[in-house]
């Protein structure tokens, strides 16, 4: 049977709430709009797979309500009908929303009932491949949902994930306890393990930074890890690249074949997945889109532009890892300054762009570079771009510390270790300075990733992305 | 399947303006047929113009632009300044204008802007 899953954008959830609570516990019920995310292959079972993701919580007009209490919920559906109108102009899946706040688990009889009509009427109304996502929210805080497709049986969602600050995951088929992660249940409580375990994570590159994210997530236990890189093991990544041999670099080792080997070879049960290409390759892009986060562990603007949007669109956290290692510019050895920089992607915090952490003129530079590199090279001699100069400096110690801040990011998404609930959007530390701040930026109104939700959980759209790619 | 994002699709339709859309290797662009040169400055009165448009477009700007025929001021006989470089793009090889542009504001500017740096290099070619 085909899977899907759906993610709520948490301020979703949060107006969800407020439109079902009723003070004498009636049923309550809303519409939503849902984007779609359409994955061929997955990486890991290679089935095809759905993820809808929020665009948009609608309240039912007051006039169209016409009974509720605590067993039931009725409404007109001429708002409905408007609902199915926009879904179909928009591209996006239209979805009902009920409440069981007496606590049942699950959709009744008169639930199955009520949604055939409703689906039978969006099928009237948009035509064939019309889908109908049903969510009930039990009790307060806990969601179920299923899609109607094709025929008159319903397809439950295997998960339903709610991520904000934080990563809730709701799910019908929970993993057992793990022995070997025992002691990390220790300090955190049972129930971490059972997450990472569920989790499909994606690594974008892995050199200095990204192959120490790669041990400490499989050493962590997330379940599904994804590396993907395009470059091969050099005899100068040696010293700071995790697994990689000489003998790697004298064959020239794809760099995720050794991230795949190095994991595999822990026995922790963990199913790495390696692809070896530019991570905006259309054939990389159903990889990505199954992932519930991704590591953003290059240092190349480009593709930080491109993971930047993936994070809009498809409501997947990215974790970017940068690591500032500024020579002196007088010609003397030693650093003017180091840092290493850990930033969170998601729709309501600033994107790359505002935070100013990506230089667009040297994202169209890689790109003709990488496309092009005869043009490349004429328009260097010819000063029109820009040389890539000198190697960067890179110090094991600085990249594997700049990962373990990016890895726990991760942990404070799953469990409120710091108090402060949830991950911290961007923090910087000084390396030589010994002390760390976290930056605030805001979005910056005429962004067209950030600036507007027009983007935010969209999901699929001719051009992907509704950029070049 | 189209190359444009939205709002330059829906820029493009309005001012009713023809595009071609080309996809070679790994580069994409697009070809205005048609565009009106400055009357009496250039030997012809309408030009082809095609725009690379970088992987990150819209968020980053596209460089330079290309033209077919290549273009000569009647003042002079001779080619404007700058656009002496060939390449070529969809069978046809284009007359390179090395107008470089770093100005680009994400979100404000798309395939309008750029069509108006294009009309305003064509205007003061010299």
């Amino acid at each position: 049977m085909k899977r899907s899953d759906i993610t709520l954008h948490a301020r979703h959830r949060d107006k969800l709430q407020a439109l079902l609570a009723h003070p004498r516990g009636h049923e309550g019920a809303a519409y939503m709009l849902l984007g779609k995310s359409e994955i061929a292959q997955d990486p890991w079972d290679l089935e095809p797979r759905t993820r809808y993701t929020s665009y948009e919580v609608i309240a039912i007009p007051q006039e169209d309500r016409v009974d509720a209490s605590d067993k039931h919920v009725t409404w007109n559906t001429n708002s409905f009908a408007q609902l199915c109108r926009r879904a179909k102009e928009e591209g996006l899946v239209p979805a009902i929303v009920h409440s069981h706040p007496g606590g049942f688990d699950g959709f009744s009889e008169q639930d199955d009932r009520n949604e055939c009509d409703l689906f039978t009427m969006a099928r009237n109304r948009n035509g064939e491949g019309t889908r109908l996502v049903s969510v009930v929210q039990v009790g307060d805080s806990l969601y179920r949902a299923r899609v109607w497709e094709d025929d008159m049986t319903p397809l439950h969602c295997h998960r339903v994930t709610t991520i904000g600050t934080r990563i809730e995951i709701q799910s019908t088929d929970a993993p057992p306890p793990s022995e070997t992660l025992a002691r990390q249940a220790l300090a955190f409580g049972p129930e971490v393990n059972g997450l990472l375990k569920q989790l499909s994570v994606a690594v974008v590159g892995c050199g200095g930074t990204g192959s120490p994210v790669v041990q400490l997530l499989a050493r962590l236990g997330v379940g599904h890890i994804l590396v993907i890189d395009d470059d091969v093991v050099e005899h100068s990544n040696l010293n700071r690249l995790y697994g990689a041999t000489r003998k790697d670099a004298d064959h020239a080792v794809p760099k995720v074949d050794v991230m795949a080997r190095e994991v595999t070879m822990m026995g922790l049960d963990i199913e790495i997945q390696s692809v070896s290409g530019w991570v905006d390759a259309p054939d990389i892009r159903d990889a990505l889109k199954s992932c519930d986060i991704i590591f953003g562990c290059t240092d190349d603007h480009s593709g930080r532009l491109y993971l930047n949007r993936i994070a809009h669109f498809y409501l997947i956290p990215v974790i970017d890892v940068g690591l500032v290692l500024m020579p002196r510019d007088d010609g003397e050895p030693g650093l003017l300054e180091m840092a290493a920089r850990v930033s969170v992607l998601f729709p309501t915090s600033a994107c790359h762009g505002c935070r100013g952490t990506v230089d667009r003129v040297r994202a169209r530079e890689e790109d003709l570079e990488r496309l092009d590199p005869a043009e490349y090279e004429r328009q260097k001699t010819e000063a029109y771009v820009r040389g890539a100069g000198n190697p960067a400096p890179a110090v094991v110690t600085f990249t594997s510390e700049a990962a373990t801040m990016a890895v726990n990011e991760l942990l404070a998404g799953l469990v409120d270790f710091r108090g402060s609930g949830g991950w911290t959007w961007q923090r910087y530390r000084k390396l030589d300075k010994g002390f760390e701040r976290s930056q605030a930026a805001q979005p910056r109104s005429d962004c067209p990733v950030c600036g507007s939700e027009e983007y935010w959980g969209l999901g699929d759209v001719d051009p992907f992305l509704d950029r070049i790619g | 399947m189209s190359l444009l994002p939205r709002q330059d699709r829906r820029y493009l339709e309005g001012r009713g303006i023809t595009v071609r859309e080309v996809i070679e290797g790994g580069k994409k662009g697009v070809i205005l047929t048609g565009i009106t040169l400055p009357e009496g400055k250039y030997q012809v009165a309408q030009t082809d113009i095609l725009i690379l448009l970088p992987p990150s477009y819209p968020e980053v700007a596209p460089d330079m632009f290309y033209a077919v025929p290549h273009l000569k001021l009647l003042a002079g006989q001779r080619e404007p300044r700058c656009t002496q470089v060939r390449e070529t793009h969809a069978g046809q090889t284009w007359q390179r204008w090395s107008r470089h542009n770093n100005q680009w504001r994400p979100g404000i500017d798309g395939i309008w802007t750029m069509l108006k740096r294009v009309e305003e290099a064509l205007e003061v070619a010299a």
